[in-house]
């Protein structure tokens, strides 16, 4: 091969910068590179690095040669004339040589200069700053036909918000009826499936279309165990819900073993578990924290929360360095308007519990987009989130995306 | 105390089968979950220990509890 243009340096554009060398790679059964270079292109002052033994090739003196040939290559830096140059080029049709480019100029990579991302979102008449961000608000799915759980304190159903939607609700808090009488519930379900847009303030649900499954396992006054979570779990599988988003968990370092199986199970049947990485974090201390249980077992989604501006939130919750550990992605978190208890009707507050249920969302808009569900839906949200200058630990594969087609 | 019961694969077809054995062993089961393999109850410490050695059972976990902030709160 000879590349189009092998006369020396390029003058202007993205074009590589050259030196005016040829750098000559020679064919395999090509058994003595140093003669061919003497016979075929009228080089006499041939440098071999055999020359040189073991020791790496003296500049001085390959500098004073016409060629210097690197044996264990098969690799010749050249100096040619235009007649040389073209003698070599007839020769590459003869099969001694695969190749004659331009040596090019190397430099040594600078220092990174990446500049902070210039994002700052802010809530507008029409959607708040987390539909924007994560392109919920552009996306033309909507989770119509998918089935999404919010395990959660229940939901508001006189909600004015809701009215004509399909919601499915159940209690696993014993003496409690479904009705959320925190309002963590209502404002994740908001997020995660509420309008687009509102007659009252911007649009804040990202599947605004999705069925939605309200399970209370957490009671009005907040607190839940596991065996509430995991029957709440067991009626959204069994429902055939393809999501199912938990804001819920325990300040605990490590893996709660019940969550492994549970989250693998779940995956294997065709569902996503995705939970929030904690908020046991304060940043503004340097205290870094750390993702507490269930989102610190190996098979559930782990959510970390970010501000306006895309950074980190101060209280968001770093990977736990044990396997299934990790934050695995991040979402909109920090002053997250959406519906809350009747008569207030919305509320604007802050958490990875806020975060969780934008990735849930996007999450169900995928599902609708791509028909998958379980481990390759898992893969699409990480392929496609959106990378952030945050590290790994704290934001994953950064910011959960919504599909635009 | 409040526990979790993991069936192992193997066991998951015949999980009410392991919950009957549980039962017999003193735990109270108050839920069988076929589709995550799972049963939940409660049990007394001294009969803890004995759980994990009934055939089918992975592993027996105390439950954990989870809180939130009170709904005034900034950050939940």
């Amino acid at each position: 091969m000879i590349e189009p243009d092998s006369s020396g340096d390029r003058p202007s554009g993205s074009a590589p910068e050259t030196t005016g060398r040829f750098i000559v790679v020679f064919a395999e059964t090509e058994a003595d590179p140093p003669a061919f270079l003497r016979s075929a292109a009228g080089l006499s002052n041939v440098a071999d690095s055999r020359d040189f033994g073991h020791g790496p090739v003296d500049p001085a003196t390959a500098g004073d040669a016409d060629a210097t040939v690197f044996a264990s290559l098969g690799v010749a830096v050249v100096t040619a004339d235009p007649q040389q140059a073209g003698a070599l080029r007839m020769s590459s049709d003869q099969s001694n040589i695969e190749s004659i480019s331009p040596e090019l100029v190397h430099h040594a990579l600078s220092q990174g200069t990446l500049s902070p991302p210039s994002a700052l979102f802010q809530d507008t008449e029409h959607f708040t700053w987390g539909l924007q961000a994560t392109g919920a608000a552009t996306s033309p799915r909507t989770g119509k036909g998918i089935r999404l759980a919010v395990l959660d304190t229940g939901f508001d159903s006189s909600h004015s918000d809701f009215a004509g939607r399909q919601v499915t609700v159940e209690s696993f808090i014993p003496g409690e009826d479904p009705q959320d009488g925190h309002g963590h519930g209502t404002h994740c379900i908001g997020t995660s499936c509420g309008p687009r847009s509102s007659r009252e303030g911007p649009g804040y649900g990202v599947a605004s279309e999705a069925d939605i499954y309200a399970g209370k396992v957490l009671s009005n006054s907040g607190s839940g165990s596991d065996g509430g979570i995991i029957a709440g779990i067991e009626w959204a599988l069994v429902n055939g819900c393809a999501v199912i988003s938990m804001s819920l968990g325990a300040d605990i370092a490590q893996v709660h073993p019940p969550y492994t199986a549970i989250g693998r199970r779940v995956l294997d049947q065709g569902s996503l578990i995705i939970a929030a990485a904690g908020n046991n974090a304060d940043r503004r201390q340097n205290d870094f924290g750390f993702v507490g249980a269930p989102a610190n077992s190996p098979f559930i989604l782990a959510v970390g929360a970010l501000d306006e501006q895309l950074d980190l939130a101060y209280f968001s919750a770093r990977t736990l360095p044990v396997r299934g550990g990790q934050v695995d992605i991040a979402g909109p978190g920090y002053r997250v308007h959406s519906s809350w208890l009747m008569p207030d009707r919305y509320n604007t507050i802050s958490g990875t519990s806020m975060a969780t249920p934008h990735v849930a969302g996007i999450a169900a808009l995928w599902a609708e987009a791509t028909g998958y569900r379980g481990r390759e839906l898992w893969s699409v949200l990480v392929q496609e989130s959106s990378r952030l200058q945050a590290p790994s630990v704290d934001v994953g594969s950064g910011l959960a995306m919504a599909p635009q087609e | 105390m409040k526990v979790t019961v993991t069936v192992d694969d193997e066991h998951r077809p015949s999980i009410h089968h392991v919950a009957e054995q549980l039962g017999l062993r003193g735990m109270v089961v108050d839920r069988v979950l076929p589709g995550l393999g799972m049963i939940t109850g409660s049990v007394t410490a001294a009969l803890l220990a004995g759980l994990g050695t009934i055939d089918g059972v992975a592993a027996v976990d105390e439950d954990l509890t989870y809180r939130l902030p009170s709904p005034g709160d900034a950050v939940q």
